[in-house]
C-alpha cells in the first residue's frame, strides 16, 4: 500500500477522493504530498509503499491524516511511545498546535514527562476510578504518583487520622 | 548472512521474480524427469509440443486455463484480504449443480438470456457458500481455513447425491451424471471443431475486471488495507466486516462462475468428475501469481500448459503424468523464495 493511499483511508469514502465508488488519484497524491511536507514524514513521496517507512515517519504521517482535517477533538492514546527523541518532540508540538487551533485534546499516557510537558489538566486512573483533575502547574511527579495510587487530596490530609486506627 | 528490506523493489525485479522461479522449478523437474530416465530436453520439448504445438493442444489448453484462471482470481482476491478461502473447489461445484439444476427451468429460453441467468446462478451459489463460513469467522472466530477446506468434501457429496438422484439424467445409460443443460444454454465455440469456448474471453475480461477493482476502486483500497493490518483498517475507520463480506462474495463468485462455465462450455452436465482439482490448483495459481490478478492469467496458462502437454509426453516417453503437478508444485516452491528475494536483500 503506497503512502498516498494510506492517506486518504479514513476519508476515502467521501467525494474529493472517491467519485462513484472509483478512487481519485490526483487529489489523494496531493494530499499525500501536503501531509509529507507539512508533518516532515522522511523517507520516500506519496507513491512510496507506506510499509518500508521507519514508525516514526509513519507515525507522522497518521497523525497527518488525523489532525489535517482540524478535528475538534483529538483523542491521543500512548501517541509516542516507541518513537525516537526528533519524532516524540514532531509529535508533541502536533498535539499542542492541535490545541492551539481550538480542538479539544484528550491524551491518555504512562509517560509522567510526556503528560507534564503537554497537559493542561491531569487527571489518574486508579483501580477505575477517575481522580480529580488537578491543573498542570500544580503537578509534580509526588503528587502524580500519589493520585496514581488512589491517593486523593481528601484522603491524603488525614491520613494519620483516626479512621486508620479503627 | 542476514537480509535487509530492500527500500524500492525496482520493476524488473516483480517481472523478472516468476520467470527465473519457473526456470528454477523446471530444472528442479527436469532431475527428477532425468531420474526416470529421460532426458529432460526431450521430456519438457514434448510437453510443449502437446500442450502448444497443434490446433488442438493449444485450444485444450486454453480450455484447460479458463477455470484455473477463475479459481486462481477467486483466491487472488481473498488472500489479499486475508480470507483464506481453500473451498473455491466447492464453490465451483455448488455452481455447477445449480447450474444444472436451474438449467431445465430455462429450456426454450433465448441463449441471451439463458446464457447470462446460469452464469449468475452459478456465481451466486459459490458465493453464498463463501459467505456462509466468513460469518461463521466474524460472528464466532472459526477459523475459514477449515470451514471451507471441509465444506469441500461437502459439497462434494451434496453433488453426488443429486447426479444419483433428484438431478440424474434417465438417458446416461446409469451414468451419475446431472440432466444436461438446454443447448441454448451452451457456450458458442471460439473455434470451430474444438470445445474452445467464449468462456475464456469472460475470464480474461473477469482477470482485467478484478485488476481495476483491487487497484482503482474504495472496495478494492479498502480490502487491501484489511488484508495488510485489519486492526489498522479499522482503526482508519474501514468497516471491516462488511469490505470482508464483499471479498467473499467475489472470491466465491469467480469460482462459482468457474463450475457454471465449465457446465455450459465444456461438459453440458454436471457430476462428480468435473473438476480434476480445480480450486485447489487455482491457490497454486494465485500464489505463483503473487496474488496479482493480471499474473494468475499467466499462471493458468503455465499450469494448463503443464497438464495438457503431460498427458502426450506420458505416452510417448513413459514418464508418469504427476511430473506436471510435482512441477507447479515446485513453482510455488521456487516463486516463494523468488518473493522473499524481491523483497529483501542479502547482506553479508
Amino acid at each position: 500500500m503506497s503512502v498516498w493511499e494510506n492517506a486518504i483511508l479514513e476519508r476515502a469514502a467521501s467525494p474529493p477522493w472517491t467519485r462513484a465508488g472509483l478512487v481519485s488519484a490526483g487529489p489523494a497524491r496531493e494530499l499525500a504530498a501536503r501531509l509529507i511536507e507539512r508533518y516532515d514524514v522522511r523517507g520516500g513521496g506519496p507513491d512510496h509503499r507506506i510499509g518500508l517507512l521507519s514508525g516514526g515517519n509513519v507515525q507522522k504521517l497518521v497523525l497527518g491524516r488525523a489532525l489535517d482535517p482540524g478535528p475538534r477533538l483529538v483523542i491521543a492514546a500512548q501517541p509516542t511511545r516507541g518513537l525516537d527523541e526528533g519524532a516524540i518532540a514532531a509529535v508533541h508540538e502536533r498535539l499542542l498546535a492541535a490545541r492551539d487551533a481550538g480542538a479539544a485534546v484528550l491524551l491518555i499516557s504512562e509517560d509522567l514527562d510526556e503528560v507534564m510537558r503537554l497537559a493542561d489538566r491531569i487527571q489518574a486512573i486508579c483501580r477505575g476510578r477517575l481522580s480529580a483533575p488537578i491543573d498542570a502547574e500544580d503537578a509534580d511527579a509526588r503528587t502524580l504518583g500519589l493520585m496514581m495510587a488512589g491517593v486523593t487530596e481528601r484522603r491524603a490530609a488525614p491520613a494519620a487520622g483516626p479512621r486508620d486506627a479503627i | 548472512m542476514r537480509f535487509e528490506r530492500r527500500a524500492r523493489r525496482p520493476a524488473w525485479l516483480a517481472l523478472g521474480a516468476p520467470i527465473v522461479a519457473v526456470v528454477a522449478a523446471m530444472a528442479l523437474s527436469g532431475a527428477l524427469i532425468r531420474l526416470a530416465g529421460v532426458p529432460a530436453t526431450a521430456a519438457f520439448g514434448e510437453i510443449l509440443a502437446g500442450a502448444l504445438g497443434s490446433r488442438l493442444g493449444l485450444t485444450e489448453t486454453l480450455v484447460r486455463a479458463t477455470p484455473l484462471i477463475l479459481t486462481g482470481l477467486a483466491a487472488a482476491v481473498a488472500f489479499r484480504a486475508r480470507v483464506w478461502n481453500i473451498g473455491a473447489e466447492g464453490q465451483l461445484y455448488l455452481g455447477a449443480i445449480s447450474v444444472a439444476a436451474l438449467g431445465t427451468a430455462l429450456e426454450g429460453a433465448a441463449p441471451g438470456i439463458a446464457i447470462p441467468a446460469l452464469m449468475a446462478a452459478g456465481a451466486a451459489a459459490g458465493a453464498a457458500l463463501l459467505v456462509l463460513p466468513l460469518v461463521l469467522r466474524l460472528r464466532f472466530g472459526v477459523d475459514e481455513v477449515v470451514t471451507t477446506l471441509l465444506l469441500n468434501f461437502v459439497v462434494v457429496l451434496f453433488v453426488s447425491m443429486m447426479v444419483e438422484g433428484p438431478l440424474k439424467d434417465p438417458m446416461a445409460f446409469g451414468w451419475p451424471q446431472s440432466v444436461p443443460v438446454p443447448v441454448s444454454a451452451e457456450l458458442p465455440k471460439l473455434v470451430d471443431r474444438t470445445r474452445l469456448h467464449v468462456g475464456l474471453l469472460v475470464a480474461l475480461a473477469l482477470a482485467a475486471l478484478v485488476h481495476l477493482v483491487q487497484s482503482r476502486t474504495l472496495f478494492g483500497l479498502r480490502s487491501r488495507a484489511v488484508g495488510l493490518n485489519a486492526a489498522g483498517a479499522r482503526f482508519a475507520g474501514v468497516p471491516v466486516g462488511r469490505t470482508l463480506l464483499g471479498v467473499a462474495c467475489l472470491s466465491g463468485a469467480l469460482a462459482g462462475l468457474a463450475g457454471a462455465i465449465e457446465v455450459l462450455g465444456v461438459k453440458g452436465h454436471a457430476s462428480t468428475e468435473l473438476s480434476p482439482g480445480f480450486g485447489y490448483t487455482g491457490i497454486l495459481v494465485a500464489m505463483l501469481a503473487a496474488l496479482h490478478p493480471i499474473g494468475v492469467v499467466a499462471a493458468a496458462l503455465f499450469a494448463a500448459t503443464l497438464f495438457v502437454g503431460a498427458d502426450g509426453m506420458s505416452r510417448a516417453l513413459d514418464v508418469p503424468t504427476y511430473i506436471a503437478d510435482v512441477t507447479v508444485a515446485l513453482a510455488l516452491l521456487t516463486m516463494l523464495v523468488a518473493l522473499f528475494l524481491t523483497e529483501y536483500r542479502v547482506r553479508r
